[in-house]
């Protein structure tokens, strides 16, 4: 008869117990039912927008195989590797060919990008849930290229140097003017020269390729275009750029005493 | 005379009453509910450990396949693009310093600072007049935001006035 009296309100607390304790947790709790399936639909959304990237990528791959002339103007503006030797060379030709002695040509990375550059050439930006799947997508990250500062002298007339200036600005491969001063300079008997000299800091640039594409690459918006690559641009670097950038010719080996001119 | 046991099974239940058979069933169903919750979650978490491999899988030819060349050449693209929007012609400043330069000055020395998008020069001229009519020609032109005069002096090597002027680019 006890018993049967403690039977029910026995059975209130076990049921009760059981939800909280139990049911609950493994409907709503961590790794629970409703975690799992938002998991799947955002494992699903992942997947499908994988599935659209390899066909929209195999598209622009063979777009690129096509244009790959056309494509060229890009990879000279912005270049894979530092190519230090063609600044070197391009500058020095754009001196000689206006009649100005070059006096320095010295390339380094420029100090406040190396650090960064060191970890990684990306700005990674933190992941936004989408809000109709709810999954979460990782934000496209911006690729920043490295940076190279060049000093880069010179000594000649004011008309040539005006030249050397408008020849460097319309040279293929991206430069910029960080800083540019240009001064008079003195005769032996203390009289102004005809000659100035002039310092330029440039600033060139240079892209390396991509080791391995992450999970945040898939939400380039190129890979969601449906117009493939933009042409326009090629055709602004055509109007801004027009002076080649010569590629360096090996010099001819020697194999002896290296501390002595070979002639 | 024999006892006869008239309870039957009938009579047992009807003795638990129908609340408590209510709450047995409830019972029942809570933990037909916990064990579907169980087996429905177990069948997500294998679920999804095939789609994260399937995933993975595509991921692999994605990675290594041409979408690097893809994504690097679109990267190319936007860079350029935005450094197409920053180039501006230096040689444009020295015409517009040669513009406003006025007879009876020369330029010793230029320093463009592209950070302060400003240019610093040193100028000297014949006489402390022509300075004040140099310095009114370089507030007079457009292109310059701001013109800051500096120190006036007298070079007495040269013998001429020594004046430095900041312009700042608009």
């Amino acid at each position: 008869m006890k018993i049967k009296i403690l039977l029910a309100p026995g059975l209130i607390v076990v049921i009760v117990v059981a939800i909280i304790w139990y049911v609950y947790p493994a409907y709503d709790g961590v790794d629970g039912v409703r975690d799992r399936r938002a998991k799947m639909t955002s494992q699903d959304v992942l997947t499908a927008k994988l599935d659209g990237n390899i066909s929209s990528a195999e598209k622009l791959g063979t777009e690129l195989r096509v244009n790959a002339t056309q494509n060229a103007v890009v990879f000279n503006y912005i270049p894979k590797g530092k190519e230090e030797e063609k600044i070197i060379e391009n500058l020095n030709l754009q001196a000689t060919g206006s009649t100005l002695a070059v006096l320095e040509i010295s390339v380094s990375e420029l100090a406040d990008v190396v650090a960064a550059a060191e970890v990684s050439t990306l700005s990674i930006a933190p992941p936004i849930a989408d809000p109709v799947t709810g999954a979460v997508v990782l934000e496209a990250p911006k690729v920043v290229p490295k940076k190279l500062k060049v000093k880069y002298s010179v000594v000649g007339d004011y008309a040539n140097i005006k030249v050397l200036i408008g020849k460097i600005q319309k040279l293929k491969r991206f430069n910029k003017f960080l800083g540019l001063d240009i001064k008079t300079l003195m005769t032996e008997g203390q009289e102004i020269s005809d000659s100035l000299q002039a310092n330029m800091t440039l600033e060139f640039n240079y892209l390396s390729e991509p080791k391995r594409l992450t999970d945040a690459d898939l939400s380039n918006e190129i890979f969601s275009a449906t117009g493939g690559f933009s042409s326009q641009i090629i055709g602004k670097i055509r109007e801004s750029r027009n002076v080649e950038v010569n590629n360096v010719m090996p010099g001819q080996k020697r194999g002896n005493n290296p501390f002595i001119i070979a002639k | 005379m024999a006892n006869i046991n008239l309870i039957t099974d009938r009579e047992n239940a009807r003795m638990l009453g129908t609340g408590t058979v209510v709450l047995l069933v409830a019972f029942f169903i809570v933990i037909l509910i916990y064990g579907g919750l169980i087996f429905y979650g177990n069948k997500l978490g294998t679920d999804l450990t095939t789609a994260k491999e399937e995933y993975a899988a595509k991921f692999n030819i994605f990675a290594v396949g041409g979408s690097g060349q893809v994504l690097d050449f679109q990267n190319r693209l936007t860079i350029s693009n935005e450094l197409l929007a920053t180039e501006r012609d230096n040689g444009k400043d020295l015409q517009n310093i040669e513009s406003v330069m006025i007879d009876g000055v020369y330029l010793d020395s230029y320093v463009y600072d592209e950070s302060a998008k400003s240019i610093k020069i040193d100028c000297f001229a014949d006489s402390y007049e022509t300075v004040a009519k140099q310095i009114l020609s370089f507030k007079g032109d457009d292109y310059f935001s701001t013109v800051l005069a500096g120190e006036t002096k007298l070079d007495p090597k040269r013998k001429m006035i020594n004046f430095p002027v900041v312009l700042t680019i608009k």
